[in-house]
């Protein structure tokens, strides 16, 4: 092997990474694999085999855990590709104040999760929000946005939107701004019009920027945990509990075990869901 | 009807919420609230139920006595405006109160100034002491130090409680008498409290809960 391909580093260059590697990721999920399997108070354990696992399926808000996870993660990701891409192909046209506009964009992206949280929180508060306020000037009477179980889960999502719209739209732009000028011309010589433009050739040729912005988001959307803990702590009730929102509250109760075992099993969810994902994805990538 | 004494029962995994009638009727009394809130409780905070109650814009609020330092804060000229009763119970004569009991001070066992420590646990637990505490704080009940003495000056709703103690009409809330406690009772009450889960459903729901719990503690019987 190493005649054929001569490495680019010696092997005592990889040492430092893979110390941290073992240490900081492989020895971890190897842990986290074990105490599942236990109950776990911290200080002992007590090995009881699969029983946390059982315990994790039998809770009774886990349908609705699960449910409100896909619904938000396909919800958010949808959104965030549709945006992104009009957002992206928006701000590559040569438009005034187009950095201003950028910056505008991507300025909720630095924001911390919980400062947006708590400042929508009181945006969607029913009667002294601004929201249901601004409704309130056009005689309208505002949904309780955060209140109503059939509501509350969406008004979090579409805050998640606005916050995860700046990184969707950076990487749309970086997506549109690589495709060659050559494809552009030849449409023009062609007759093409801006809709043929954004139809065939910004659309199939963003498509790695698209599937970047479908993967992270559908991956950050499947763990979602701060925003939702932020605005209404899985309720009212269990109706935005999601899976990490229900490892959080066993967590918090001192189900060590238990809690380790729904993230092993939150673990083998994005893994099911993202790797076939990510092969379909990729596999309708087309060359430049 | 008998006067049922479920915390022990409780705790051995003989008396559930859905089945004992004294656990059950807890269930119930709090979907008996539904209709009567206002329109935002899912969003008010207790600052704003504290002000409601104080600006007269709401009659009663279900909490601790120990909220009497958010009135006291928020609206001074409001304490004796508020006063405080137990939730009425099916059994008119153990109409008593749920206390939650004080904080505590404790020494170390290693501690190498044991007797330093036990001078200043004296102090504190002397008139003189709990003269200063009650200068810094208002009691919002009375001490669990033996003839420590209130104020001459107690809001309204802290004489409302004494009565409960000198007829010793009262007991310690389930979390001092049971371990057993599930972690979304939180979430389930809001449900019956909002009218979203009957109570009867809820009661069932917590002991499910609960015993999540006792099993992942690893308590006996469960």
């Amino acid at each position: 092997m190493t005649k054929v391909f001569k490495r680019v580093y010696p092997f005592y260059f990889l040492i430092p990474a893979g110390i941290f590697y073992i240490l900081l990721f492989l020895v971890p999920t190897a842990v986290s694999f074990f105490f599942s399997l236990t109950r776990w108070s911290l200080m002992d354990w007590s090995f009881i085999g699969l029983d946390n696992f059982v315990t994790f399926f039998k809770e009774p808000w886990l349908y609705t855990g699960l449910q409100n996870t896909m619904i938000f993660a396909i919800l958010t990701s949808g959104l965030k590709v549709v945006f992104g891409l009009l957002l992206g192909v928006f701000l590559c046209s040569r438009i005034k104040s187009g950095e201003f506009i950028k910056s505008l964009v991507f300025f909720p992206v630095l924001v911390s999760t919980i400062a947006v949280g708590i400042t929508f929180e009181n945006l969607m508060h029913p009667s002294n929000g601004i929201i249901n306020g601004f409704l309130a000037w056009f005689g309208l009477k505002g949904p309780n946005l955060l209140g109503d179980p059939d509501l509350a889960l969406v008004s979090v999502a579409l805050v998640d939107v606005w916050k995860g719209i700046g990184i969707a739209t950076v990487i749309f732009i970086a997506g549109i701004k690589s495709i060659p000028e050559e494809y552009s011309e030849a449409l023009q010589i062609d007759g093409g019009n801006a809709w043929h433009k954004f139809w065939n050739i910004i659309i199939p040729l963003s498509r790695p920027a698209m599937n970047t912005v479908i993967m992270l988001s559908l991956i950050g959307g499947l763990k979602t945990f701060d925003l939702i803990w932020a605005m209404t702590k899985g309720g009212p009730g269990f109706s935005t509990d999601t899976i990490a929102s229900i490892i959080f509250k066993q967590y918090q109760a001192g189900f060590y075990g238990l809690s380790t075992a729904g993230n092993v099993i939150l673990f083998l969810i994005v893994i099911l869901i993202v790797m076939p994902l990510m092969k379909l994805l990729t596999r309708n990538e087309v060359e430049m | 009807m008998g006067r049922p004494r479920p915390a022990d029962d409780y705790t051995a995994n003989k008396a559930k919420y859905a089945t004992h009638p004294a656990a059950l009727r807890s269930f119930q009394k709090l979907g008996d609230i539904v209709g009567y809130m206002n329109e935002d409780f899912l969003a008010s905070t207790v600052d704003v139920g504290i002000a409601m109650l104080a600006e007269g814009r709401g009659a009663q609020f279900p909490i601790f006595t120990s909220q009497i330092n958010t009135l006291k804060q928020n609206h001074p000229d409001k304490m004796d405006d508020i006063g405080f009763f137990p939730t009425p119970s099916d059994w008119p004569d153990v109409n008593g109160l749920t206390i939650w009991m004080p904080w505590t001070a404790y020494i170390y066992k290693n501690t190498k100034n044991v007797e330093a420590a036990k001078t200043f646990l004296d102090f504190i637990t002397s008139q003189e002491g709990v003269n200063i505490l009650q200068s810094a704080t208002t009691p919002t009940g009375p001490h669990l130090i033996r003839d420590a003495e209130l104020p001459q000056d107690v809001p309204a709703l802290v004489k409302d409680l004494l009565p409960y103690f000198e007829s010793e009409q009262l007991s310690p809330a389930l979390e001092y008498l049971s371990p057993i406690k599930g972690p979304n009772l939180i979430n389930i009450v809001v449900e019956v409290g909002a009218g979203f889960r009957s109570p009867e459903e809820a009661a069932a729901l917590y002991d499910s809960d609960v015993e999540k719990q006792a099993q992942q503690f690893g308590l006996e019987g469960w």
